[in-house]
């Protein structure tokens, strides 16, 4: 039994721990800082960095100078949102319509150095640090360094189609790395369009990828996602946006978006199965899909068990836990310390 | 005629009518190239295609037939039934061709499903305005009468362009779900709505960025009492040196419910990308959370502490990731009585890159050991954490010749040692497809979970394992091109479990009738068995009917 003041001296002292390790982080920071300034002195700027820096305002032609070669992908392009958002006549010359993002049409065509900012043919770090030029004010570069999909040299134009009529790099209909388009999607009316500019539905595009997720949705119990009534970005959070920033969640992660009557906080948490101490909902949920009910991990009272294993034998009232009729909120209660009442 | 097909028949009249229309009124059909004729591809190469029609209107007449559970077949989504507009979305600049952009999208009827999507942005001056709506309703057919379900959203941003490098933004986002069921299951209808504020831009030599949320939750059922939400969220990331990006995020919240005490929360961050040589990065990261829930009587965690390090590096078109994450959770009473502090160390690794040009493979693990346990003050003592959590995959993907495909083995593996309990995980996963011709496309995909359980026994009860079924799934298919106007894809899922097993046959027939008209003909039987009771088994049979113009 922990006794109130050794419990205040616990905390003090893990508090102080708490400290130590803030210090530690920062002195190492510093002091990688300092080694890296002292070190190379610069780290290469990327293609677009270098071709915007060597433009003179007499380089830009504006989108009609483009449009003299390139009318249809000019006149397809109008019709993007995209348009819309480079085309504010307050922007700098060097972030409006199509040399905010190919660079200087005069450089272009220049008979010497000549040079355009293509994106298919850039690595994927150069072809995201072009788009990072304008997307820097919601997503740092320094932010996208850090998602997951940058380290796996995922590119903004992996996913994202900015021309409406580019062919995207593989056809929705066919096969490639796993099923990317649901056919079971054509029975409903329900079912989400391209949006945010990607290449294909979401489902689709990340199916590209991600094929056991793709696999895990034709399951007899599954998010509602080849019925097209969410899809991906409902629940991932691919990359940093305005967006995602409002609508996090401080207590128990994203799926209490929808399922709000989850999000607590309760009076009696069920605290071991939380975001924040362990792995949340997917401790016992699968959330794209299972074969089991309720897209749990397993049946009956093994789910519960996996934990309260002296529960198994001897408190089994017959059905699982919660539909027994005893612990009806599992997920936690303002009422009852044992979740028997919501 | 019977009654019963007057309406398909109509249908059908109308669908010959408007193809009619369209043959008379459009240019012959310009044919894609086709393989085995050059010239033409070479002649049809020089032309000039066709402007993009991106306005469609999409209308359709379906039919089903379902014997057994119509609750498991309308469980997430009813398929439209009888004459109906698939889609009619249209797709254009609102006011001024550079400026303005709209896109509205309704598809299925009043009384059925239904869904309606709408964007539209504008810019003038510096603002631009973002505005995103969506409804979907949908029946799920419960005796004696269909229950309506429904969700709503709306966003509507704000951007201001402040100066050259600084902006800010005013944002409020709704939405509903109500969604219906009978009895015992209380029906339940949410409402989330969040007022937004920030700015961002450049300050100093870096980014900064800060936003100001309320939000407030609602929902019928009383489970969750009304809550609001203020925060406050601050962030900065700077480039320090050339070759060292650092960031810094602060954030406040304060909860309040309808009669319970309110509650706080804080967090701080700090990350760092570290670039060590142009192939090579080191990213550091620290969080600190601490919530001070006034209403929580049990124990929680009341702060938490994340400290990592991740290496990543490429060489030769492999690249390489390694990291390690130790984290800290304090637990105590809202009466502050102190609980634990249980801690982890979580390995991570990565390996991808490709053996030869066309194959791929990635090697990746994550290993969360647990070093300090946690105290239970339950009758039993025994903690209630995992010990250890391991995930491993191996994934191949690639290409041979027509063949594209992918193989992965997942392995996950639990176990609290306190209560000598494990459990085994593993996924496999196979697929690809393989052209068989230029105008033929075959596909399969396999997936297996295979469980392994150990742990408490009971003399009476089957044993603990059998908690645990394994699952399979597969799909099968074939995409053919019949002709440059003739399309045709079958296909084929099964799923199997303990109780449910299901087999879904999907055929789709798709024809180009003129430039920007199409009909397309789906047939769907579908069949799920409840093996357990039987209650939820379905036969369905589905069949569809749609022409398409696009404008």
């Amino acid at each position: 039994m922990v006794t109130g003041s050794q419990a205040t001296a616990k905390i003090l002292k893990e508090d102080k721990v708490k400290a130590q390790t803030i210090v530690l982080f920062v002195g190492i920071s510093m002091l990688l800082m300092g080694m890296t300034s002292q070190g190379r002195q610069s780290a290469s700027p990327s293609q677009a960095e270098k071709l915007f820096a060597r433009a003179k305002p007499d380089d830009y032609m504006g989108n009609e100078g483009c449009a003299s070669c390139h009318a249809e992908k000019s006149a397809a392009f109008a019709g993007s949102p995209h348009a819309a958002h480079m085309a504010a006549s307050n922007l700098s010359l060097d972030h409006q319509g199509c040399e905010g993002c190919h660079g200087p049409g005069r450089i272009h065509q220049a008979e010497e150095n000549a040079e355009v900012i293509s994106f298919r043919k850039m690595t994927p770090k150069e072809s995201s640090a072009a788009c990072l030029r304008c997307h820097a004010e919601t997503m740092s570069p320094s932010h996208w360094k850090q998602t997951e999909h940058a380290r796996a040299d995922v590119a903004c134009v992996s996913c994202h189609q900015i021309h409406p009529d580019s062919e995207p790099d593989w056809a929705p209909s066919a096969v490639k790395k796993g099923m990317a388009k649901d056919p079971r999607s054509a029975l409903y009316a329900a079912k989400f369009s391209p949006r945010h500019l990607l290449k294909a539905d979401e489902s689709a595009v990340c199916g590209q990828c991600h094929p056991t997720a793709v696999g895990e949705f034709r399951q007899a119990n599954h998010h509602p996602v080849p019925e097209g009534r969410m899809t991906c970005s409902d629940c991932h959070s691919v990359h940093p946006s305005k967006l995602a920033k409002i609508k996090k969640d401080d207590v128990n992660g994203k799926c209490v978006t929808c399922h709000v009557e989850k999000a607590g906080p309760f009076v009696f948490e069920h605290d071991p199965v939380s975001e924040i101490n362990g792995n949340g909902c997917v401790e016992c949920h699968r959330p794209h899909g299972a074969n089991n009910a309720k897209l749990l991990n397993s049946v009956s009272r093994g789910l519960c068990a996996q934990c309260h294993t002296d529960k198994f034998a001897q408190h089994y009232p017959g059905q699982t836990c919660w539909n027994a009729g005893c612990h009806v909120a599992p997920h936690g209660s303002n009422s009852d310390p044992h979740l028997l009442k919501n | 005629m019977s009654s019963r097909y007057a309406t398909p028949t109509k249908i059908l009249a109308g669908i010959a009518a408007l193809t009619c229309i369209a043959y008379g009124q459009e240019e012959p059909a310009k044919q894609p190239p086709a393989a085995t004729e050059p010239a033409q591809q070479a002649a049809a190469a020089d032309e000039t295609p066709a402007p993009i029609k991106w306005n469609s209107f999409t209308i359709g007449y379906s039919n089903r037939r379902i014997t057994g559970s119509r609750e498991r077949f309308r469980q997430y989504a009813t398929p439209p039934n009888g004459l109906y507009i698939h889609e009619f979305e249209l797709v254009q600049p609102l006011v001024d061709t550079a400026k303005t952009f709209g896109r509205f999208v309704w598809r299925g009827n009043p009384d059925q499903d239904e869904v309606g999507e709408g964007h539209a942005t504008a810019a003038a001056t510096g603002t631009t305005i973002d505005a995103r709506f969506g409804r979907h309703r949908w029946n799920v057919l419960t005796s004696p009468t269909p229950l309506e379900s429904e969700t709503r959203g709306a966003t509507i941003m704000v951007n201001q362009r402040l100066t050259q490098d600084a902006g800010a933004f005013f944002a409020i986002d709704s939405h509903d779900h109500d969604t219906n069921y009978t009895g015992p299951k209380a029906s339940r209808d949410t409402h989330q709505r969040i007022v937004a504020l920030g700015a961002s831009g450049k300050v100093g030599s870096g980014y900064g960025a800060l936003t100001i949320a309320d939000e407030k939750r609602s929902e019928t059922t009383n489970v969750t009492p009304v809550t609001m939400q203020r925060r406050v969220d601050a962030g900065y990331s700077v480039e320090l040196a050339p070759t060292f990006d650092f960031d810094a995020t602060l954030g406040f919240a304060k909860i309040e419910q309808n009669s319970l005490p309110s509650s706080s929360i804080r967090r701080f961050g700090l990350g760092a990308t570290w670039e060590w040589s142009p192939t090579t990065t080191c990213l550091l990261d620290y969080n600190w959370l601490d919530r001070d829930l006034g209403a929580t009587r049990n124990a929680y965690v009341r702060r938490r502490m994340e400290i990592g390090t991740k290496i990543v590096s490429r060489w030769r078109g492999w690249n390489f990731q390694a990291g390690f994450q130790h984290r800290e959770s304090e637990r105590y009473r809202t009466d502050r009585t102190f609980v634990d502090v249980p801690k982890w160390n979580v390995y991570s690794a990565k390996i991808t890159g490709r053996l030869t040009p066309q194959l791929r493979m990635t090697i990746r693990g994550t290993w969360d050991d647990l070093t300090a346990g946690a105290t239970v003050q339950t009758n039993d003592p025994r903690r209630l954490f995992w010990d250890d959590q391991a995930m491993g995959e191996i994934k191949f993907d690639g290409a041979v010749g027509k063949l594209v495909g992918y193989a992965s083995l997942a392995h996950r593996f639990r176990q609290n040692k306190a209560r000598d309990t494990k459990l085994n995980w593993r996924t496999y996963a196979l697929g690809g497809s393989y052209e068989l011709n230029e105008r033929a496309v075959m596909y399969v995909e396999w997936a297996q979970d295979h469980f392994s359980a150990s742990g408490p026994s009971d003399a009476t009860a089957p044993s603990f394992d059998s908690y645990f079924p394994d699952e399979n799934s597969a799909t099968t298919g074939i995409d053919l091109t019949l002709s440059p106007k003739d399309h045709f894809a079958a296909s084929f899922n099964i799923f199997r479990g303990a109780n449910v097993r299901g087999q879904q046959l999907t055929l789709n027939y798709h024809r180009d009738l003129a430039p920007n008209h199409s009909l397309e003909l789906l047939v769907a039987p579908w069949q799920t068995s409840d093996r357990l009771a039987g209650l939820t088994s379905n036969n369905t049979t589905s069949f569809a009917l749609r022409y398409q113009v696009r404008f």
